[in-house]
């Protein structure tokens, strides 16, 4: 959001999730295990690469949602499953961060889930998981790339 | 990036109580399926005897405590190192006795290679490895 869209009526900041996405749209993602360990803290730890790894079920691409369509970071917290709930963080990066590693945002509305939720299909389970190590490989430095450019909303707990 | 301070060579690399903090978090790391809530595989207990005994080499060859390892949704176990050049290296071990080393640079294609785990730590030299080569010369980030 940027400061001009403070003084703009909350309605016409939102986004439908039929409106087209945007290279400085904000992307949430729900992880686990961002702990960095106690060596050499940072104010700042970097997002791990396994935050943009592939889930198994994943099998369509890495999910995440559009801040824009009215998600906030506790609300994607919240609908983690109740096991984990507690240990997970968010993260965001922009779209356009997506698009300069090669990839694309493809909307893929959750009837029953939070509004705004997109793949990026190329970061898919079946790749990661592939045998064969070129696939594989690809993810990881897709995955390390997205990983590079994003930013820590809610810290993921050991 | 604040360098304020020296940084020592025990900061570089990590003290030993660093080195026995991950690696008694790694042997945690034995977690049944769905540890995720999504359908995770498990991670087995010889892949995470396997990451120790890589652990255990790296830290008997000098090289500095991982910034983090944690397992994936696949069943594998990741290592992590963040540079200072803002590269980074991974190790994945998906299987055991095997790494998988990504050296990503922000600038520039990332290098992949793949060593074997010996079973304990001080075995025969190895040749130069990636792993070697990203952290040899590795700077480091500090906080005041």
């Amino acid at each position: 959001m940027s400061p001009a869209d403070s003084e703009k009526p909350l309605e016409t900041i939102l986004k439908a999730e039929a409106d087209p996405i945007t290279a400085d749209e904000e992307l949430m993602r729900r992880i686990l295990f961002g702990r960095k360990f106690g060596f050499h803290p940072k104010e700042n730890p970097p997002v791990l690469l396994g935050a943009f790894m592939p889930r198994r079920d994943e099998t369509e691409g890495i999910s995440m949602n559009r801040r824009a369509c009215g998600v906030e970071p506790i609300a994607l917290k919240n609908a983690a499953p109740l096991q984990v709930r507690e240990k997970c963080g968010v993260v965001s990066l922009l779209v356009e961060a997506v698009e300069t590693a090669g990839l694309h945002v493809a909307s893929l509305p959750e009837p029953s889930g939070l509004p705004g939720h997109v793949v990026i299909p190329e970061l898919n389970s079946t790749d990661s998981e592939s045998v064969d190590e070129q696939k594989r490989n690809r993810v990881r430095a897709w995955a390390q790339s997205l990983a590079s450019a994003a930013t820590t909303l809610i810290e993921a707990r050991k | 990036m604040n360098t304020n301070r020296a940084t020592s060579a025990t900061e570089q690399l990590g003290s030993e109580a660093d080195w026995l903090e991950i690696i008694e978090e790694t042997s945690k790391l034995q977690l049944s399926a769905d540890w995720d809530g999504a359908g995770a595989n498990s991670i087995q207990p010889a892949l995470v005897r396997s990451t120790i005994a890589f652990l255990e080499r790296s830290r008997h060859e000098g090289q500095p405590v991982p910034d983090a390892v944690y397992p994936l949704s696949s069943g594998s176990i990741i290592a992590e190192w963040h540079n200072e050049d803002r590269s980074r290296l991974s190790a994945e071990i998906r299987e055991p006795g095997r790494v998988e080393l990504m050296h990503w640079f922000p600038d520039r294609p990332a290098e992949f290679s793949s060593i074997p785990i010996p079973e304990s730590c001080g075995s025969a030299a190895s040749p130069p490895t990636l792993l070697e080569e990203a952290l040899g010369n590795r700077s480091f980030e500090t906080t005041a």
